[in-house]
C-alpha cells in the first residue's frame, strides 16, 4: 500500500522549496518534495567538478552543434551556456515556451534547481524597497516592511553560511554573516579612493556571498576553497545549495520524502471547502498520473513555473486558473536588467599578484535616487565587478608571435577593472505571462508565453548606469575608461520575479502578507513569484527569508486549525 | 598562514556528507546532469588535406614555440586546433580560416617555392609575422594584402588562428601546468607580491 497522504507537498527542490522541506520537516510535518527532474546526489553526481579546462573535449568551449542543438537559451552565447554546465540547464526541445516579446528563461530542472547554478551573491533589501511602491504610486504597496522580514533575513543567513562585512550601509542592511572574502590590495585602494571622491556617498564593498568561509562540519560542509568551479556543484558544500544545506537538514528529520521526475499538472481545488487537497503529477517516466494529498501546500516550482501551477489549476472555477481572482495572476514578471557595465585599465600595482580564484567579487550598493541623488528615472541599481591582472586571453594584437607572445602571455597582464550593472525593473501590468492555446509540452501541457519587455525607466535607467560607471572610474583614476552593453532580453537576468504578487488586497494581488493564495489559503507561494518589487539586489536571499517565515506561519495556522 | 587551512580532512567531510544522503528517497534514476561531452572530431576526420595538417601543425608552432618550456606541438595544440576550426566555428568562420591557409600556402610558395611546412623556421617566422602585422593593420581598418572581401563583418583570419592557438595552448595541461602555475585546490585568496617573471595562474572558465 504506497502512502499517498502527507502534511505538507512542497513543489519544486531549488533555493525556496529546499528551505520549504527543510522548515516544515523540522516542525515535525510529514513532507513530499515534488521535483520535476532527476536527482542529484550531493558530491557523487557532481561529475565535471574536478575537471580542469584541458579535460573538456573543446576546452569548456560549446561547439556548434550543442549552440545549435538549444538555439533558444544559447542566444547571445550567454555565460550559462558552455562545455563546463552541458546538461544542466532544461532542453527547450521538450520543454519549450512562446515568446511574443523576447525572453530568455534559464531553468534548471533537476533535483536542487538553480541552487547548483546560481552566482551566489546575498543581499538584503532595504527598508525602502518595501515601502517604494506605496510611496511612488507604482503598482501596489508591499504588505510587509523590512522589519517584518528582518529576523527571518538573519535565521537564513546564519544557516545558509553569508559571507560578508558589516558595512553599515542604510542602502544595503549588514546581516548575521560569515567573515568576508578579502579584496584585493587594488580595489581596497579603488574603494578608499570611491568612498573619498564621493564623499561617503558611494562605496566599493566586498560583495556578500553564499559560501561557507569557516568549515561546518555539524552540516557536513567544509569551507570555500577558492576553486571557482561552483557550477559544477562543490564535493565540499562551500556554497549553499539545497544539496549541501537544506536537504541534509530535511531528510535527517525522517520526514521527507523526495520525488523526482515528477512534474506538477495542476493542484487539486476543493471548491467547497475553498481549499486545495493535493496535487496531481505526471511521473516523468512512466506518464502514470498519481495524485498525492495533503493539508498544504508550498509552491517553489521557481517565479513563471509556480505562476504555471496556477495558472493551470481550478480552471473549472476560474477560466485563467488558482488565484487568477485579482487579474494579476501571470503580471507584473520583473526581471534585474543587465549585460551593461563598464571596465577600465588600473594603472601601477604591478608588484601585486593574487593566489586563489575567489569565486565572487566587489559590490557597488545603489547610490542613484539615494539621499540627495536625484534622477530623471525611479529606484536604482548596482555594480558587481572585480580588479584583476590579465588573464592570456587578452587582445593579442601587437604582442608578435613566437616566443616573445608566449613569454608575455604566460605572465599576468596589466590590472583592470570590470563591473556588470543590475537594475531594478518596475512591476508593470502590462507585463505578463499567460498560458498558451496551442503549444504544448512533451508532456501535453500547455507551455508558457512570454510578454514581457523594459520600457521607459529601465531604458533610462541604463543610460545612466553607462554614463555613471564611465565616470566613477574616471574619478578615481583608471584609464580607458569604457562602458559595455549587450542584448538584454528580459529573463536573461535570471532573476525572473513577480507574476503572484503579494499585497493586501484580494483584489489586486494574488498573496496575501504570509504568501497565501487568498482564493486557496492552505497554498503557499514563496519563491519569486511572490515579489511585489525586485529592488535592485540580487534575491534569493529575500526568497529564503520569506519561505522561513512563511512556514513557520503555516505550522502555526495549522495548529490553529485554520488550514 | 592563509593557506595551512586547506585541507580540512577532506575524506572525513565526504563520509560526512555520504552519510547524510540519500534516505528516503522514491524513484531516483541515474542519469547525468552536467552531460559527458563528445570527443573532439580527429584529425582524421576534418577534412584536410596532409599539405594543410603540415601546414596548421607548424603555424602553431610558429605562433608558441619550444623554448625552456613546452610549446604548441608539445601541448598537443595542433589537433585540437584542427578539432575546434570544425565544431566550434561556424560555416563563414571556417571558410575565413580555410582562405587563410590558402593565402599562407600561396605566400610561402610565392615567396620561398615551397610549402609553408617545409620552410626553415626563421622564414615561417617572417611570414607569419608579416601576416600578423598586415592582420592588425586589417582590424584597425587600415590598409593590408589581404583581400578579406567576402567576409564582412569578420577579422583578419590570422586573428581567429592566432586567437585559437593561444586559447589552445593556454587551455592545455601542457600550458597550464607546465608554462603557466596551476592549483587545483588553492583553499583561500590572498594579496601576494609579483616579481617579474612570475607565471600567470590558470583559469578555470573558458572566456
Amino acid at each position: 500500500m504506497v502512502n499517498n497522504t502527507y502534511d505538507a507537498i512542497v513543489v519544486g527542490s531549488g533555493i525556496s522549496g529546499g528551505w520549504a522541506a527543510k522548515e516544515l520537516t523540522e516542525k515535525g510535518l510529514k513532507v513530499l518534495m515534488l521535483e520535476r527532474g532527476e536527482n542529484v546526489e550531493h558530491v557523487k553526481d557532481y561529475t565535471n567538478t574536478h575537471k580542469n579546462l584541458w579535460d573538456y573535449p573543446h576546452h569548456g568551449r560549446p561547439s556548434e552543434e550543442a549552440l545549435a542543438s538549444q538555439p533558444v537559451m544559447a542566444r547571445g552565447k550567454g555565460y550559462p551556456f558552455n562545455e563546463v554546465t552541458m546538461g544542466a540547464w532544461a532542453d527547450h526541445k521538450t520543454s519549450p515556451y512562446v515568446e511574443k516579446e523576447p525572453f530568455q528563461w534559464f531553468r534548471a530542472y533537476q533535483v536542487g534547481g538553480r541552487s547548483l547554478l546560481w552566482g551566489r551573491q546575498s543581499y538584503r533589501l532595504n527598508p525602502e524597497d518595501f515601502e517604494a511602491n506605496g510611496k511612488e504610486g507604482v503598482a501596489i504597496d508591499w504588505p510587509i516592511r523590512y522589519d517584518d522580514i528582518a529576523p527571518w533575513y538573519s535565521y537564513v543567513e546564519k544557516f545558509a553560511g553569508i559571507s560578508g562585512n558589516k558595512d553599515g550601509l542604510d542602502v544595503l542592511p549588514d546581516g548575521d554573516f560569515l567573515p568576508a572574502f578579502a579584496m584585493n590590495a587594488v580595489e581596497k585602494d579603488l574603494a578608499t579612493r570611491l568612498k573619498k571622491q564621493y564623499k561617503g556617498q558611494r562605496h566599493m564593498i566586498m560583495g556578500r556571498t553564499a559560501h561557507i568561509t569557516e568549515h561546518r562540519p555539524e552540516q557536513g560542509r567544509g569551507k570555500c576553497q577558492n576553486r571557482d568551479k561552483c557550477w559544477t556543484g562543490c564535493p565540499w558544500g562551500g556554497y549553499f545549495s539545497t544539496q549541501s544545506a537544506t536537504l541534509p537538514a530535511a531528510l535527517k528529520t525522517g520526514n521527507l520524502t523526495l520525488r523526482p521526475m515528477s512534474i506538477v499538472k495542476e493542484l487539486i481545488y476543493d471548491k467547497d471547502k475553498k481549499r486545495v487537497t493535493g496535487v496531481e503529477i505526471i511521473d516523468a517516466e512512466t506518464k502514470q498520473t498519481i495524485v498525492y494529498k495533503s493539508k498544504i501546500v508550498f509552491l517553489n516550482a521557481s517565479t513563471l513555473n509556480s505562476a504555471w501551477v496556477l495558472m493551470n489549476s481550478a480552471r473549472d472555477v476560474w477560466d485563467n486558473g488558482l488565484g487568477s481572482s485579482s487579474g494579476e495572476l501571470g503580471h507584473n514578471v520583473m526581471d534585474h536588467h543587465y549585460m551593461l557595465g563598464g571596465t577600465a585599465d588600473v594603472p601601477g600595482h604591478l608588484d601585486k599578484y593574487v593566489y586563489g580564484r575567489r569565486p565572487t567579487g566587489i559590490y557597488i550598493p545603489r547610490f542613484a535616487n539615494w539621499g540627495s541623488d536625484k534622477r530623471d528615472f525611479l529606484r536604482g541599481f548596482g555594480f558587481q565587478g572585480n580588479a584583476e591582472r590579465q588573464s592570456f586571453s587578452r587582445d593579442a594584437d601587437g604582442l608578435g608571435i613566437g616566443a616573445s607572445l608566449k613569454e608575455t602571455l604566460s605572465e599576468p597582464g596589466k590590472w583592470t577593472m570590470r563591473t556588470v550593472g543590475f537594475g531594478e525593473i518596475l512591476p508593470d501590468h502590462r507585463n505578463k505571462v499567460s498560458l498558451s492555446k496551442t503549444v504544448t509540452d512533451a508532456w501535453g501541457l500547455p507551455v508558457l508565453e512570454m510578454d514581457a519587455k523594459i520600457r521607459d525607466n529601465e531604458i533610462k535607467m541604463r543610460k545612466a548606469m553607462k554614463e555613471d560607471i564611465v565616470e566613477m572610474f574616471d574619478s578615481i583614476g583608471l584609464k580607458n575608461a569604457q562602458a559595455w552593453e549587450s542584448t538584454y532580453h528580459m529573463g536573461k537576468g535570471i532573476h525572473e520575479m513577480g507574476t503572484a504578487r503579494m499585497g493586501r488586497d484580494p483584489k489586486t494581488s494574488v498573496l496575501n502578507k504570509h504568501n497565501q493564495v487568498w482564493d486557496a489559503p492552505n497554498v503557499f507561494v514563496t519563491d519569486g513569484a511572490c515579489m511585489t518589487s525586485s529592488s535592485c539586489v540580487n534575491p534569493s536571499l529575500t526568497y529564503m527569508a520569506l519561505t522561513a517565515r512563511a512556514a513557520d506561519f503555516a505550522v502555526e495556522e495549522l495548529k490553529r486549525g485554520n488550514l | 598562514m592563509a593557506n595551512s587551512s586547506t585541507t580540512m580532512d577532506r575524506r572525513t567531510l565526504l563520509k560526512l556528507i555520504a552519510a547524510s544522503t540519500g534516505a528516503g528517497l522514491i524513484n531516483a534514476p541515474a542519469l547525468a546532469v552536467w552531460e559527458e561531452q563528445p570527443d573532439l572530431l580527429p584529425v582524421s576526420k576534418a577534412g584536410f588535406d596532409e599539405a594543410t595538417v603540415a601546414l596548421i601543425t607548424e603555424l602553431c608552432e610558429v605562433v608558441i614555440p619550444r623554448t625552456d618550456t613546452p610549446g604548441a606541438k608539445d601541448a598537443g595544440v595542433p589537433p585540437f586546433f584542427i578539432g575546434m576550426v570544425r565544431e566550434c566555428y561556424d560555416e563563414q568562420q571556417q571558410k575565413l580560416f580555410e582562405a587563410g591557409f590558402a593565402d599562407i600556402e600561396s605566400r610561402s610558395k610565392t615567396l620561398y617555392g615551397k610549402p609553408f611546412a617545409t620552410l626553415t623556421t626563421v622564414q615561417k617566422t617572417d611570414l607569419t609575422t608579416a601576416i600578423d602585422v598586415e592582420a592588425m593593420a586589417f582590424n584597425k581598418g587600415e590598409d593590408t594584402q589581404w583581400d578579406g572581401e567576402g567576409f564582412s563583418g569578420q577579422p583578419h583570419y590570422f586573428t581567429l588562428m592566432k586567437q585559437l592557438i593561444i586559447f589552445g595552448f593556454f587551455s592545455s595541461k601542457v600550458g597550464g601546468t607546465q608554462v603557466l602555475r596551476h592549483s587545483d585546490v588553492p583553499g583561500g585568496y590572498y594579496d601576494i607580491p609579483y616579481n617579474e617573471g612570475d607565471k600567470a595562474w590558470t583559469t578555470v572558465w573558458p572566456w
